[in-house]
């Protein structure tokens, strides 16, 4: 065998040493890697990452008292509102948070469900009986929608509240801004036949309901009626706002009856409706 | 090494670092976004499991009246999301469902306002467990979730395993396409290595197929030039070393036969009593001989001056050259009826006087000794160019023998110009002096009815007297 192939058979081996090492080395780097990843200690600081102050919101936040039950917490603007809205609306991932500063603590945003409930129920917008219902289970969680590429924290007004009450013969489940403490909206089921729903005045409820977080609706009010769901909503000038109250009686699997009663604000542009109620009219899910 | 094999082991080592690098690129960067991704759950899930935490504190008072019992906890860690670890103040531990070697150094690290995470293996699982602390209605307590993380460590090492296969299946192809490209590549390289081999061993004619217009096609192109080159090359100096045999040889023999005559009317007249008659026939004998000796030294002699020299090429009239050179020459046309025409056009061109004379006269002389009774010289122009034509009604010669008459010693006739006193030098020194004067002499006959001859001389003012 000459030096030649001597040389060749050299320069094979060297190429498949080099495929082979090259791999193994790899490996070890990458075992190397994840071993190191895997032994760090994560540290995070509560605070962090902080809320990022957007200009017009903090600074306009009206301190004026209000006829609410949480008059004592600042007022909103309708731009302010529509603007929270249109963040809540938004597709992105919930993120929850300690309460920063001027958010409601825990115990604040579980009292302001209540007193909320109970305003409605006193307003006529839901049965009467949830007024100071005795709850079985509550649960509450404090959270952002962060949206896109967003990685800070908007204002705290954009956080809310989910405060959730379970009993045997109820649940609901409120959002509520977490600066003001107003219930933004709230889904409740009643398993109970025997409360009554009541009778509703459509357009009274929709402007107790507008008045009660800030927004002054004057423009007609739509109903969409149905076999057992009537629903209603209420629009603003300006900013589109919508008011929207739904009832909607559902037979369960077990015979019982169940009530669901939907309130929300939301800017979404509402599915039209051929008819529309007068003023005096009032709806009963029968 | 051979070439193959070095391009073989440099693609391979490119290959594969750049195989490697992106493999371990790829599966850092994944591994390290999927670490990222299930701390941010996990820690949100913490934030979750703190609020329902929280929530249970807020809305069950009376649980706390006699302080969190285990069975309140466990109820408590039912509502949560995973594996859950409760302890008191002191870090003491009141309730866990987690792997009992699960070691909870963590807490040490966790202040009032931090949240610690950290990744811990027990029998083979991989556990994400985040930690904090948390207070309300005067009851604190520290909070550890844990996610099983097993599937993070798992995809690791699928996406390990996916990349060994693609790694070992590429680098494979890659081997073998590299291996049959570098033998595609080399072939036309061992080719022109082979042809290069049966050059060296005298087969000049060997050539390369020019295939392709790509660099080895261009390679392959100057090979055969260069081939084209060497063969011509050689011709010529085969043909060189044929022409200095052919000197050679004709030198000696011109040499031997007068010296033979000389040698052996020397010897006769050494060795015999001779009349007087016959002593002079031989002592003639001897000094035609001699003379023809000292003829064939002088123009040997010429022939090497003129290879030797540097000659200046002065402007002359030809008119008047050709009718000084020829006055001279009108005895000896005289003396063998021999009938001359001129029949010059005026010009100037640039010849050395002694040489052109040297070369009318030797061409005159080649006619007459072709026994031709009558020369004709004419000149004529093209473009910068003057060509002195002389042509002769001699024996002529044979077409085959027109491109060897300017070599030294050649001769179409041997026994004629022997006779003539001939060494087959006239030519080759006419040829000579032609080419000083960056001229050819070009032959031209049928073999039978005489000899034509051109040459042409550098001409500035041509035709201006006209």
């Amino acid at each position: 065998m000459n030096k030649q192939k001597i040389y060749t058979g050299i320069g094979i081996a060297l190429s498949l040493l080099i495929a082979i090492g090259g791999w193994i080395l790899t490996s070890a780097l990458i075992d190397k890697k994840s071993d190191a990843l895997l032994s760090l200690t994560g540290i995070t600081t509560i605070d962090a990452p902080g809320i990022m102050s957007t200009p017009g919101i903090t600074e306009n936040v009206d301190d004026r008292s209000h006829n609410s039950p949480m008059s004592e917490r600042p007022v909103l603007t309708e731009q302010q509102i529509y603007e929270i809205l249109q963040n809540w609306e938004s597709s992105g991932n919930e993120k929850p948070h300690e309460p920063k500063e001027g958010q409601l603590n825990m115990e604040q945003a579980i009292a302001a469900g209540k007193t909320g409930l109970t305003y409605f129920s006193e307003q006529g917008i839901i049965p009467v009986e949830l007024a100071g219902y005795k709850y079985d289970k509550t649960n509450a969680c404090l959270c952002q929608n962060m949206i896109d590429e967003q990685i800070r924290f908007l204002d705290s007004v954009y956080s809310y509240w989910t405060v959730t009450f379970t009993s045997e013969q109820m649940s609901a489940n409120l959002i509520i801004n977490a600066v003001t403490g107003q219930i933004w909206k709230a889904s409740i089921t009643i398993f109970n036949e025997n409360i009554d729903s009541g009778e509703v005045n459509p357009k009274h409820a929709l402007d107790t309901f507008a008045s009660y977080i800030g927004i002054s609706l004057n423009e007609a009010t739509d109903a969409v009626y149905g076999e057992n769901k009537i629903s209603a909503f209420k629009s603003s000038s300006g900013n589109t706002f919508n008011a929207i109250i739904s009832m909607e009686t559902l037979t369960a699997k077990n015979k019982n009856m169940i009530t669901d009663i939907s309130i929300s604000i939301s800017t979404k542009t509402p599915i039209k409706s051929d008819s529309t109620i007068t003023d005096t009219e009032k709806f009963r899910i029968e | 090494m051979k070439l193959y094999a070095k391009f073989f082991l440099c693609a391979t080592l490119v290959i594969s670092i750049a195989l490697l690098l992106s493999g371990y690129r790829l599966i850092t960067f994944s591994h390290e976004t999927a670490i990222n991704r299930e701390t941010e759950r996990a820690l949100n899930q913490y934030q979750y499991d703190k609020f329902t935490v929280q929530a249970h504190l807020i809305s069950n008072v009376d649980d706390l009246s006699d302080g969190l019992t285990s069975n309140t906890l466990s109820r408590l860690s039912s509502d949560l999301s995973g594996m859950t670890a409760f302890f008191a103040e002191d870090k003491s531990l009141l309730y866990s469902d987690l792997p009992s070697q699960i070691n909870f150094s963590m807490l040490d690290e966790i202040s009032d306002d931090t949240i610690v995470n950290q990744f811990q293996t027990v029998d083979d699982k991989s556990y994400l467990m985040v930690c904090g602390k948390l207070t309300q209605n005067n009851v604190t307590l520290y909070l550890l979730i844990a996610a099983d993380v097993s599937g993070v460590i798992d995809q690791k090492e699928q996406m390990i395993q996916s990349f060994i296969r693609v790694y070992s299946t590429t680098l494979g192809i890659s081997m073998i396409i590299i291996l049959v490209l570098s033998a595609l590549i080399t072939r036309p390289i061992k080719k022109m290595n082979g042809v290069a081999a049966e050059i060296s061993q005298g087969r000049y004619n060997k050539r390369l197929p020019v295939a392709g217009s790509d660099e080895i096609g261009e390679l392959s192109e100057s090979f055969n030039l260069m081939a084209d080159a060497i063969e011509d090359k050689i011709n010529v100096l085969s043909e060189n070393a044929r022409q200095k045999e052919d000197f050679v040889a004709g030198f000696a023999h011109e040499l031997k036969t007068p010296l033979t005559s000389v040698i052996g009317y020397a010897d006769m007249l050494y060795q015999k009593e001779l009349s007087k008659e016959q002593v002079k026939d031989a002592a003639g004998y001897i000094v035609s001989e001699g003379m023809r000796l000292a003829a064939l030294s002088l123009k040997l002699m010429d022939l090497i001056v003129l290879n030797r020299q540097d000659f200046v090429l002065e402007e002359m009239p030809v008119d008047e050259l050709l009718q000084n050179i020829t006055g001279g020459m009108k005895p000896v046309l005289e003396d063998k009826k021999v009938s001359l025409h001129l029949k010059i056009p005026p010009a100037y061109i640039n010849v050395e006087y002694d040489l052109f004379k040297t070369l009318i006269l030797n061409l005159m002389d080649n006619s007459m000794k072709a026994g031709c009774n009558e020369i004709c010289i004419t000149g004529e122009f093209d473009g910068s160019r003057y060509y002195i034509i002389l042509s002769d009604n001699g024996h002529g010669i044979p077409a085959a023998e027109l491109s060897r008459i300017t070599e030294a010693f050649y001769t179409v006739d041997k026994s004629r110009s022997r006779k003539q006193h001939g060494a087959g030098l006239g030519l080759a020194l006419a040829a000579r002096i032609a080419e000083i004067h960056g001229s050819s002499l070009a032959f031209s006959s049928d073999g039978g009815t005489g000899t034509v001859v051109k040459i042409g001389f550098v001409c500035e003012r041509c035709g201006e007297d006209e």
